[in-house]
């Protein structure tokens, strides 16, 4: 099937507390493997970061903390079960500057890379990658919105709704 | 001794003489903050391009107020980590170059350790470790046990934000300038710090930690609240959310300060970073510390944001514990 054709799987949760969107993070980071690309969506304060702190504890990181926000760095790089590479967005200016970060090379390397503002650098994603939204429904609750943008995510999916939401 | 410092770890290009570790004999830095405007941020493509363009002219510039020439230079001294790895390597690179053309030794600092000296070159030697230190910036969030110029061990740090870039986000989000963190300190002048009462954010007891996430979350929801009601804030509304966030911001760095100096009785508090210039932090901690025997200590403004003084400062102790950097040495992001 190509990519156009393809149908989105979907899966959507609310989390009712920062605590609760690191776990379904950890959920998320459980299923992934090396070479997988999540891009992040999501206005300031959705909860980005702190979905980032679980999928590392997901991949096996034993400090969560360790996770802050990327926002200065840019990339920052974390050692897991698979290597991650943590974009942020925030302060690029489109696809041309992921380029010149060298994203290419992470995306297509053996780490998971999760990428922060995705919705700034669009058009720098691979063809198929696993889309997170997140989107504040009240003070102390996110709407989470898992899809797949090709074949390879659709495990990831499909995983999250074995376990239910 | 003469050292020359490069500093290139994020959006300054910056080089500096310094004589003894201590004698400012020069302190060049080209900012960037002019092309970042246009885009409310590092754009770390053109932070690299331009670090390229710059970085010789200040090397030659610094020079040239110190009234030396490149040969009399003893040691060479380079933030390697942390910071933007492209713009690191070019100050890297540079250093290397010219330590291996003037067959003198490389000193390889960490510029977060150099945000601690600078208060050392404003003081000199009445600044005596150990102190408790709290380091504020873009970047950075950080209390140390500071046990000597080179030596410091870490109590806490962010877990999310860090100080400058809440400051920076709150800032983008009331519709203020770039850099968000001296417009939130202007603005806040004319607003009430008790108008919102904000969360402080301390984490479980006694944690030296801090997060400031939530308390940008806060102010989101706070903003938009009024938003809502009112459509178009005003002036003072505005200046009352900047207000309000830089007390609740502050509040919190001057507790766990404390909390550092409760835990570690030392007789100084040092405050470095860009965002130790803000004056509501200076004076709210020199305050705390009116009472107690224990001295703060913060340098110039100039000295405050990223330079490559203090770079140079710091190489010179490293040198004196003869920790040379081999030609070899990586920048670590």
């Amino acid at each position: 099937m190509n990519i156009a054709s393809h149908t989105r799987l979907a899966f959507t949760a609310t989390t009712h507390s920062p605590e609760d969107t690191m776990r379904l993070g950890q959920r998320i980071g459980s299923l992934l493997e090396p070479g997988d690309v999540i891009a992040l969506f999501g206005s300031l304060g959705s909860g980005k970061t702190t979905l980032v702190k679980g999928i590392g504890l997901g991949l096996g990181m034993k400090d969560s903390r360790e996770v802050r926000s990327a926002s200065f760095l840019i990339i920052a790089e974390y050692k897991a079960r698979i290597p991650i590479y943590h974009f942020d967005a925030y302060r690029l200016d489109g696809p041309e500057d992921m380029y010149n970060l060298g994203c290419d090379e992470l995306f297509w390397g053996d780490g998971v890379s999760i990428v922060e503002w995705a919705d700034r650098v669009e058009g720098s994603l691979p063809e198929e990658y696993l889309e997170v939204s997140l989107s504040i429904e009240s003070p102390n609750s996110r709407r989470v919105e898992v899809s797949s943008h090709g074949k390879r995510y659709e495990r990831i999916v499909r995983g999250l709704e074995g376990k239910g939401p | 001794m003469l050292i020359l410092g490069i500093e290139t770890t994020c959006d300054e290009t910056s080089a500096a003489v310094v004589e003894d570790g201590l004698i400012l004999r020069s302190n060049i830095v080209s900012t960037q903050e002019r092309l970042h405007l246009r885009f409310g941020g590092v754009v770390p493509e053109i932070a690299c391009r331009a670090h390229v363009e710059a970085v010789l002219p200040a090397v030659d510039r610094a020079l040239e107020d110190a009234r030396i020439i490149l040969r009399e230079i003893d040691a060479i001294a380079v933030a390697t980590t942390p910071g933007l790895i492209g713009a690191l390597l070019i100050g890297l690179t540079s250093a290397k170059t010219l330590a291996w053309l003037l067959k003198v030794p490389l000193l390889a600092v960490n510029h977060l350790h150099a945000h601690i000296f600078a208060s050392k070159l404003e003081f000199g030697h009445s600044l005596q470790f150990p102190t408790i230190s709290l380091l504020v910036s873009g970047g950075h969030t950080s209390l140390y046990l500071s046990q000597s110029e080179t030596q410091h061990l870490l109590l806490g740090a962010t877990l999310d934000d860090a100080v400058g870039e809440a400051f920076d986000k709150v800032a983008k989000l009331l519709g203020l300038a770039y850099p968000g963190g001296p417009e939130i300190e202007r603005i806040a002048q004319e607003g009430d710090p008790t108008a919102v009462p904000f969360p402080r954010p301390y984490l479980e007891p006694g944690s030296l930690d801090f997060s400031f996430s939530g308390l940008k979350t806060a102010v989101l929801y706070h903003y938009q609240g009024l938003q809502k009601i009112k459509g178009r804030l005003s002036k003072k509304e505005i200046a009352d959310i900047a207000a309000s966030f830089q007390e609740a911001v502050v509040d919190v760095l001057v507790n766990k300060t404390l909390l550092a100096l409760e835990r570690h009785p030392v007789k100084g508090v040092v405050l470095g970073g860009g965002v130790a210039c803000n004056s509501r932090l200076r004076n709210r901690l020199a305050q705390a510390l009116e009472n107690v025997p224990v001295r703060l200590y913060y340098p110039p403004p100039v000295l405050c944001t990223d330079n490559a003084a203090m770079v140079a400062g710091l190489g010179y102790y490293e040198y004196l514990e003869k920790n040379l950097a081999s030609l070899e040495v990586e920048a670590v992001a």
